[in-house]
């Protein structure tokens, strides 16, 4: 199930309406219509394995209502409980398989799991579910949820494919008090959305065609073509993701609902540091909180700083996956985060001006597009022969008939890049721009972006990235 | 809710504009170029029952379509006289390559021919047609007749019928540049290749290699050095005759001296 499909869009239509009627309503009934859509829409995708979600939330909500109630010891062996059995299924179904295949092989026998499907979104809602228990044991969020609030929490279809993470305290508050929702907030969320479909549907799809040749066979590809399809994925993994959660925001603004955002123009950070304050901010805000600060840090001496910044990158990396090339990526961002806040007393030194902060723009980016290969590649043999096709087998002399057989691909690819030197300033006059526009100007956008859709269109729609995470 | 009902028609109308344009068999047309439709999804059930009685007929239009298409590419006028220019040729395959290039080398020696070849080991339509590989060749080389031989790997697999989008992609490459397949000198029966390409090239491009006999190699698949001399022989006895769309002066060599021409070889892709 993707996003930009039509049984989608006329169902999101007909949801749409119907939310509309009932607005007005009780607001237990608009919650008991959303959470049955949200379960509908998680079956669709998921089957029977959908019964696993309201089986976390009975768990978690009743353990931590528990919790609640308990001091000293008692409470924190109740968080441990809550955090593991919200675990388990998400660890059986990423982990269980590679595991086994892993053990087979040093005993040298033939037993293996299935592999199972993993169930999409098993690892955005668990994720949910943890920051609750925990936010309630470090009482950092006192209100008082019911079962078919945290339910609706953790269903609520916008966030349930791939985020954002969204925490306790963004989404309970607003769902308890009887909001308003403004022409403003409904044009905002329909900009994100158009902005979500040209971000995914249009770029991303379209680039991604030949990125997969790239990464499938890079020994068939000069060091030129692989160094294309290697920028051409760091562009894709960008746009898609934030697309995607572009649509999600947008979708979730459309109900009343404002999400915090989850990218913030990450490639046009001056160190690594930076960059994850502006990737996938859900995330990396949910490891920083729940797993860097308790491990300590960066209470403890700089080494033991940097010791915990690779452990939690290296489990933001085996989050993605279990493969060694996740392990490879987050080693190599721990690595360089670490480098970086070891160095960071002489970098103090340099002075900020449109020179230094060019070049460690740069720096950075090359590192990050670097590690793309790591996290794209199927197995390390694979990136390794990519990247050393970058530097050994560079030929300039494939960019004419490189641009002349793939126009379209290259103009996308430098349109998206430009677009990274888009200032927030002029992004905001846009979306603001946009939201005054008159009401036939905003269907036609969305008709010219839709047919600009099919016009690109590949056979094969390509699935939002995040999904398999 | 007039907000909502302004922002469901904002969502509704596009819908029902591709659902509507999708179906219709109104074209239309911004200046130069037309609005493509999109794929409407079809039920499960109805897509079987129509495939089940549309098959037969359609299969026939398109098999009839595509004949017509070959025949009136067979039909176009023949040269009288082979192309006596001193051409660029790009000899490009399999390994099938490595055993016809040296005399190949020879004729290109002897009839005045620029030759480059690349043998690509273990390649097949698929790989050809998917890569840049052929486009950075024939962008390098800029060829004026092409000749290929592709298909050995390809002898006994199951989906012979998907390999026509590769050939049609290898033949789409070439543009006009005018060019001659030789078929695989098949060693048992194929699954169906050497039908395929000679159907899409057309017969007066494809060279049927299926007729010889020749003496093989340890590996019993690909021919003896000499046994291959006398292949590209017989191939180029064919390409200087009519029976070719477009032949060429293929004058046989004086001597057997080895010729170096630029070789490229290739080595195979990994799965």
């Amino acid at each position: 199930m993707a996003f930009t499909t039509i049984q989608l869009w006329a169902a999101f239509i007909a949801f749409l309406f119907l939310f509309a009627l009932l607005r007005k309503a009780k607001r237990e009934l608009l919650i008991l219509y959303m959470i049955l859509v949200s379960l509908a829409f998680f079956y669709q995708s998921n089957r029977w394995q959908m019964l696993l979600l309201p089986a976390t939330a009975i768990i978690s909500w009743t353990l931590t209502k528990w919790m609640s109630r308990q001091e000293g010891t008692k409470r924190k062996f109740l968080l441990s409980l809550i955090i593991v059995l919200d675990l388990l299924p998400l660890l059986f179904f990423k982990y269980s398989h590679p595991f086994s295949e892993l053990l087979s092989q040093m005993l040298n026998t033939n037993f293996s799991l299935p592999s199972i499907a993993l169930p999409i979104g098993i690892s955005f809602y668990t994720f949910q579910a943890i920051s609750y228990s925990v936010d309630i044991y470090r009482r950092q969020f006192c209100l008082k949820v019911n079962f078919l609030e945290y339910l609706f929490y953790l269903s609520f279809f916008p966030l349930l494919l791939a985020g954002p993470i969204t925490r306790a305290q963004t989404f309970f508050p607003q769902i308890k008090r009887k909001s308003i929702i403004s022409e403003r907030l409904l044009y905002t969320g329909l900009w994100l959305v158009i902005l979500g479909i040209i971000k995914k549907a249009i770029v991303a799809d379209y680039i991604a065609q030949y990125n997969d040749w790239i990464f499938a066979m890079p020994d068939a590809y000069s060091g030129f073509e692989c160094l294309m399809g290697l920028l051409g994925f760091s562009m894709q993994i960008y746009l898609d993701f934030s697309g995607y959660s572009d649509i999600s925001i947008g979708i979730a603004a459309m109900l009343g609902i404002r999400l915090c955002e989850n990218f913030a123009f990450p490639y046009r950070s001056r160190n690594l540091t930076e960059f994850w304050h502006r990737w996938h901010i859900s995330l990396s805000t949910w490891f920083r909180d729940y797993l860097y600060i308790p491990l300590g840090g960066n209470r403890h001496g700089t080494l033991r700083t940097c010791f915990n910044l690779l452990v939690t990158m290296i489990a933001a990396g085996l989050w993605h996956g279990s493969t060694l090339m996740f392990l490879i990526w987050g080693a190599l961002h721990g690595i360089g985060i670490a480098i970086h806040k070891a160095s960071r007393p002489f970098l103090r030194d340099i002075r900020d001006n449109w020179l230094t902060i060019s070049v460690s723009r740069f720096l950075t980016l090359c590192f990050v597009i670097l590690c793309w290969a790591f996290f794209r590649a199927p197995d390390l043999n694979s990136a390794c022969l990519l990247l050393s096709s970058i530097f050994t087998r560079m030929d300039l002399s494939y960019a004419e008939p490189f641009f002349a057989a793939r126009t379209t691909w290259c103009i996308l690819l430098a349109g998206s890049i430009l677009s990274l030197f888009i200032g927030e300033k002029l992004y905001l006059h846009a979306e603001a721009k946009f939201i005054h526009w008159p009401w036939l100007m905003k269907l036609i956008t969305l008709m010219l972006v839709v047919q600009i859709v099919i016009e690109l269109q590949t056979s094969n729609i390509q699935p939002f990235l995040y999904f398999r995470f | 809710m007039k907000s909502y009902l302004k922002l469901i028609a904002i969502f509704l109308l596009p819908l029902a504009f591709v659902i509507w344009y999708a179906d219709s068999p109104v074209q239309l047309p911004p200046p130069g170029w037309k609005l493509s439709k999109m794929q409407l999804p079809t039920p499960k059930e109805e897509t079987i029952t129509v495939s089940k009685t549309r098959k037969t007929s359609e299969t026939r239009k398109t098999s009839k379509a595509i004949r017509a298409r070959n025949a009136s590419k067979a039909i176009a006028p023949l040269p009288s006289l082979p192309d006596s220019s001193a051409h660029r040729i790009l000899f490009f395959g399999d390994s099938m390559v490595e055993g016809l290039l040296r005399r190949m080398n020879c004729y290109a020696f002897a009839n005045g021919y620029d030759l480059t070849n690349i043998v690509w080991y273990s390649s097949t339509t698929e790989i050809w047609s998917q890569t840049d590989t052929l486009r950075y060749f024939i962008n390098k080389v800029k060829p004026t007749f092409a000749m290929i031989s592709i298909g050995a790997n390809e002898q006994f697999v199951k989906d012979v019928a998907m390999r026509e989008t590769y050939i049609r992609q290898i033949m789409k490459l070439l543009g006009d540049t005018p060019f001659i397949w030789i078929g695989v000198p098949a060693w048992k029966e194929d699954s169906g290749i050497n039908e395929l390409t000679q159907r899409v090239v057309g017969k007066n491009r494809y060279f049927d290699s299926r007729g010889l006999t020749l003496q093989r190699g340890r590996d019993r698949m690909h021919p003896t050095f000499s046994a291959a001399s006398e292949w590209m022989d017989s191939v180029a006895v064919w390409m200087a005759s009519p029976a070719t769309a477009h032949p060429i002066r293929m004058n046989l060599p004086t001597d057997d001296k080895k010729h170096i021409y630029k070789t490229y070889a290739l080595q195979p892709l990994r799965n």
